[in-house]
């Protein structure tokens, strides 16, 4: 237990920097004379090295503001030892204080459900945590929102295996997708970033709506999903995870870390996936998911002198081929060799990062952080008869300087984003050059636990596209004790890379226009969110959550598919584009280790194409989700239940759907089910799962399928499940350390 | 490759029923005296026996310091009992604790006279 409290450091790059002044809550208990554990009033707790505390109140709990000077909490109570720990997240803490001075009698426990919705943070976020990611033992980060009905995933095409995800009915460009507050998916990532991100590298998923913090940059429109990765000093010695399906691929991750000092640890990161079995269950002569082989590395490193420096540092690798089209009864080249379509991509991808923090012992509010991210994207693709090679060096830097007192905060810094592009698409060179220095200040202020409020101002150059001032609010209150009120206004810019993030339009016989130069994407976002915590019973809790959001396009680079059923046009918005998104959540803990989630969204998406303000295709108006988890005592037998809703989509103008769906100019609305089983035994879990048990597929995904270079065929109408009902399994086998 | 899809959805069958495949041997109980002494230890306990093989539940009166273990005949002995419950640390009738784990043990787990403060976990 020592160790672990050892261990556990704090992340303060990460949503540290991000999320300036969120506080942490918890209660401080002793264990009484019959050895059970009861609460401790007016305890002291505050934060190490600072004068910033609190005194638990008469049921133990205390609630803290962050402070950026020190992760170390300690509590304290007279007769009673004091214990430290480290914070490393915004769970909450359970402190057990005892009498007499041992300290190897340090206890932390955080009560970690498979998702929540954090209190704490001014920008509402939830999280879904590791039990929550292995509720459907996905794959990558492209299938950990299928229990979520914030993100809306679907197919970008029916023949690359490209996955897209929604929020707010906006594509998932308009939000930002990092990895530890590190963008991840800029540019030429787009179109296959999702697959890129390992399910067992992941130790949490940040979601948040609407524009987040200035600090993170000009991008997050609709909002920001934070994939946080395996920390290389709290994960097991040893992992491993073997995955196959009856589709035929399979995967494993295996994980090691060593503690190399008390200030050195590292933890190495191996995943591949393989698609190896060619499926073509709608027999169109389509492939239904693409031969395909990632192989995926990651080197992680940890620094930390406590309360001095922290610095945070690695390297990714990743190589991802995948091939498809029809190739049922042929090989790539003899497929290519008799005229057939064949769909190639390699992509190669070298990342580097550090993050590093310091923080000065006599100014306990004020540390300084530092981020450097350098990218190098290539990728090699052929879509039937057309070449598209794509090459992009990124670089990516943050400072950021926060300082000030715990009721006003300050945090101000500057940036760089350089992107070095080199695409080539049929004969049409799309080359440039993307520079964007830019500097940030934000305020934030915190006049009691209750209320939160943040400002923040960013101006940015883009050497293309001019300037651009970027301006944010945020505003929480608890209104009562379990009400907490929150709202959001902000701008959004974006600088779109339209091949990448429309590749779905690659796979199909439709001509590229590009109408005229585009300017840069720009929009506003207002929201407002409602959470409220009803206690069924003292251990009951249920949760319900209302929220809406519109976002308004200023600009937007419109992907016309309603001119021409065989052109996709792409210029900048001419009228009208806008979302409404309104969604209810209710999660409730039945009763024990019984937990169920019911959660209904509603999405009005408009955008001017062809002249007319008309309603986005492909993006359902109504959406549902159920999901129920049950866990035997000690999460021996552990099942999960997810069922989803999905509504009818509009169609692009032009469209003609085959039989039985022939005449419509909407989709289908359908029903979804994924279930699974895990069994824990001592030191590793089995599991095994189904998913899509309603075997819904869409009807011939790919639009004339059986002359794919004539101008009729198109597989980028997807609306629903490409394949039907499959059946996985899979074991988890750790060693932790001693 | 149908074979290939085949031997793949076999294998996932495997997994099942090697899993969920009772076995259809006699219960039995037995009481193992141990030396617990607080609610923490009593979920540590209970959260060994969980996944010894053969276990079926078991639970600890922490008055009488007595487990009640149900488990499969066959599957397991009470000797495999004593011995799982000394290895976290805990004596077991008259199996002494592992003296590795039993150091690793929380302050009001251990017996009055190892503890750093005698009072913890009992009347003061």
């Amino acid at each position: 237990m020592k160790k672990l409290a050892a261990f556990i450091l704090i992340i303060i790059m990460g949503t540290g920097f991000a999320y300036a002044q969120q506080a942490i809550k918890g209660s401080v208990y002793e264990i009484d004379a019959a050895g059970k554990k009861v609460p401790l009033p007016f305890a002291n707790v505050y934060w190490e090295g600072t004068t910033s505390g609190t005194v638990s109140d008469e049921k133990g709990s205390f609630s803290l503001p962050d402070n950026a000077a020190s992760a170390r909490l300690i509590a304290s109570f007279v007769g009673f030892t004091n214990d430290t720990i480290t914070i490393n997240s915004h769970s909450r803490q359970e402190i057990i204080l005892r009498k007499g001075s041992d300290l190897a009698a340090v206890n932390i426990t955080e009560k970690l459900e498979g998702s929540f919705i954090s209190k704490i943070k001014p920008i509402k976020t939830e999280v879904i945590t590791v039990a929550g990611l292995q509720k459907l033992a996905c794959c990558n980060l492209s299938e950990s929102f299928e229990n979520n009905a914030t993100v809306d995933v679907g197919f970008a095409d029916a023949v690359t295996g490209a996955r897209q995800i929604q929020m707010l009915g906006l594509a998932g460009v308009y939000s930002q997708l990092m990895v530890e507050n590190i963008p991840f998916t800029r540019g030429l990532g787009s179109a296959f970033g999702l697959t890129y991100i390992p399910g067992t590298w992941m130790e949490s998923i940040q979601i948040s709506k609407g524009t987040s913090s200035v600090i993170n940059g000009y991008e997050s429109t609709t909002g920001q999903i934070n994939a946080e990765m395996r920390k290389p000093w709290n994960t097991d010695k040893f992992f491993l995870n073997a995955y196959l399906n009856n589709e035929g691929r399979y995967e494993l991750n295996a994980h090691a870390s060593a503690r190399l000092n008390e200030r050195f640890s590292t933890l190495v990161l191996a995943h591949t996936s393989q698609q190896v079995l060619k499926n073509d269950m709608n027999h169109d002569g389509f492939l239904d998911t693409p031969l395909s082989s990632q192989i995926n590395l990651s080197n992680r490193w940890s620094y930390e002198k406590a309360g001095v420096t922290e610095s945070k540092f690695g390297i990714n690798f990743l190589q991802d081929r995948r091939t498809g089209g029809q190739l049922i009864d042929h090989n790539t080249s003899d497929a290519i060799t008799n005229g057939n379509y064949v769909m190639e991509v390699t992509t190669r991808r070298l990342q580097a990062y550090d993050k590093t923090g310091f923080m000065f012992k006599n100014r306990p509010n004020t540390s300084i952080g530092l981020i450097f991210s350098g990218l190098y994207h290539e990728q090699e693709s052929m879509f039937g008869r057309t070449n598209y090679d794509a090459r992009q060096l990124g670089f990516y830097g943050n400072a950021i300087l926060q300082t000030g007192s715990p009721v006003h905060g300050v945090s101000t810094g500057f940036s760089l984003m350089y992107d070095d592009y080199d695409e080539v698409y049929a004969d049409s060179s799309f080359s440039r050059v993307e520079s964007v220095p830019g500097a940030f200040a934000q305020y934030t202020f915190t006049p009691n636990e209750k209320m939160n409020f943040i400002a923040g101002m960013r101006v940015d150059h883009h050497n293309l596209h001019g300037i651009m001032y970027t301006p944010r609010v945020h505003f929480k209150v608890n209104l009562f004790e379990n009400t907490v009120l929150r709202s959001s206004a902000g701008k959004g810019y974006r600088s779109p890379s339209i091949l990448a993030e429309n590749t779905g339009m690659l796979v199909s016989s439709r001509q590229l226009v590009f109408r005229e130069d585009f300017k840069l994407e720009e929009a506003w976002n207002y929201g407002v969110n409602i959470t409220q915590e009803f206690n069924l019973t003292d251990e009951r809790k249920a949760t319900l959550t209302v929220d809406f959001y519109r976002t308004d396009f200023i600009n937007q680079v419109v992907v016309d598919l309603d001119e021409a059923y065989n052109k996709v046009i792409f210029y900048n918005l001419d009228g009208e584009s806008y979302s409404n998104s309104f969604q209810v959540d209710l999660s409730v803990n039945l009763f024990e280790r019984f937990d169920f989630t019911a959660a209904y969204r509603l999405n009005d998406t408009k955008v001017t194409t062809a002249g007319a303000l008309r309603e986005r295709p492909l993006v359902s108006r109504h959406k549902g989700l159920f999901t129920m988890s049950y866990a035997t005592r000690f999460d021996k037998w552990k099942f999960d239940f997810t069922s989803q809703y999905n509504g009818s989509t509009r169609l692009p103008e032009g469209i003609v759907l085959p039989e039985p769906h022939a005449g419509q100019t909407y989709s289908p609305d359908y029903i979804t089910i994924h279930s699974q089983i895990t069994r824990k035994f001592k030191k590793w879990d089995a599991y095994i799962g189904a998913e899509n048990l309603t075997n819904f597929k869409q009807e011939h995904p790919v639009l004339g399928y059986d002359a794919p270079f004539a101008d009729r065929f198109d597989a980028g109408m997807v609306w629903g499940p490409i394949f039907g009902r499959m059946f996985y399994g899979g074991i988890r086998y750790s060693i932790p350390h001693e | 490759m149908r074979k290939l899809k085949n031997i793949s959805a076999l294998l996932i069958m495997l997994l099942v029923t090697g899993s969920i495949s009772a076995q259809n041997a006699k219960t039995e109980e037995v009481d193992i005296k141990v030396s617990s002494q607080c609610t923490m230890c009593k979920e540590r306990i209970e959260r060994t026996l969980a996944f010894e093989k053969g276990v079926i539940k078991s639970n600890l009166d922490l008055e009488t310091h007595t487990v009640k273990v149900t488990y499969k005949n066959g599957k397991t002995t009470p000797e495999a009992l004593r011995k799982a419950i000394s290895d976290v640390g805990y004596d077991a009738d008259d199996v002494a604790g592992d003296a590795k784990a039993y150091a690793k043990l929380p302050d009001c787990c251990k017996k009055e006279a190892d503890r750093v403060d005698p009072h913890a976990g009992h009347n003061h």
